[in-house]
């Protein structure tokens, strides 16, 4: 059954009245509705439709983690910049790699910490330790950990503490620890 | 040779801790990181002997650095630290300085697979223990 002429305009009235809210629109001198009171053959050729102003969702906490997690290594880059002081003897300086291993290790272990939906397990700080070695501390309300890296070798020592509860080793950057993950996360 | 004698260190006496603000992080808080030995020690100057600002400008570009205030009895109370009186007089090479004392044991060296994470766990507890500065970073010099 046609539509009467009265639905039709009920119906077009709805639609534009939800475009006008949402920011989904042509660029235009009169930033028109996309699909509305406008003809294609009316659109310049360079003119195009902005996606980077698509309504955004609120973050996940994963992705507010993992958001975090960036900032820190980024941050971090100003260990590489750390010149000899006069307080050392033995000043050795940060290395690129020794930084990655560190960054890369925390990254796995925050893929291996939202592929199992645990969030929480928080982002540490990075900084210089001695001798050109790397630290990821964690220092939240109930617990510590502490993860060493040493310079041209791939191990890290390290050492966490909550109540009742200690754990310290010994491991290899290049995996995923299932159990640190849960030990600062649970 | 020295003509100071070494002296017991009490327990509620302060040790003072030069730390150089390139070992900090930009938020300039004290971290684990800090808490380093130089040959062989972690060194500090003992409050009887010298005040803060005497121990920041001691190298000489005391802006380059902050204070840590230690105490004796907290430091000793961590597991294979020890804390000792070592003045520096007629030692060629140093200024001389009776309030010199040392913090040993950090760098020990493992004995077995039990003290993997030994040093982490004393930087924790060091950390844990002194986290706020005496002379913070950056503060003006007197």
């Amino acid at each position: 059954m046609p539509r009467s002429r009265l639905e039709r305009m009920l119906d077009s009235s709805l639609q534009e009245r939800r475009f006008r809210g949402s920011s989904y629109r042509v660029h235009s001198p009169k930033d028109e509705p996309v699909g509305f009171k406008r003809n294609e053959s009316h659109r310049a050729p360079d003119e195009f439709v902005s996606l980077s102003s698509v309504v955004k969702f609120p973050l996940s906490p994963k992705e507010l983690e993992w958001q975090a997690m960036e900032e820190e290594i980024k941050l971090a880059d100003f260990l590489l910049s750390i010149e000899s002081d006069t307080e050392s003897d033995d000043f050795v300086p940060y290395e690129k790699e020794t930084l990655s291993r560190a960054t890369g290790f925390l990254r796995r272990l925050m893929i291996h910490a939202h592929a199992a939906n645990v969030v929480g397990m928080g982002v540490p700080q990075i900084g210089p330790a001695d001798c050109g070695s790397v630290d990821l501390y964690w220092e939240k309300s109930d617990r510590t950990l502490l993860i060493n890296f040493l310079p041209s070798e791939s191990i890290a020592n390290y050492y966490g503490r909550k109540a009742k509860s200690e754990i310290s080793g010994r491991c290899d950057p290049s995996e995923a620890r299932a159990e640190l993950v849960f030990w600062l996360a649970d | 040779m020295s003509s100071w004698p070494v002296e017991e260190i009490p327990d509620q006496d302060s040790l003072f801790y030069r730390v150089s603000v390139g070992w900090l992080r930009p938020d300039l808080k004290v971290a684990p990181g800090i808490f380093r030995e130089n040959k062989g020690s972690i060194s500090t100057d003992w409050e009887k002997y010298s005040t803060a600002s005497e121990t920041r400008a001691r190298p000489g570009k005391p802006q380059r650095f902050a204070i840590l205030r230690l105490i004796a009895g907290p430091v000793r109370e961590i597991d294979e630290l020890t804390v000792s009186h070592s003045p520096v007089q007629n030692v060629g090479g140093n200024p001389d300085n009776r309030a010199h004392s040392d913090i040993f044991g950090l760098d020990a060296q493992a004995s077995g697979t039990t003290d993997l994470g030994r040093k982490e766990k004393i930087r924790t507890e060091l950390k844990q223990r002194f986290n706020s500065w005496e002379i913070p970073p950056n503060a003006p010099v007197e």
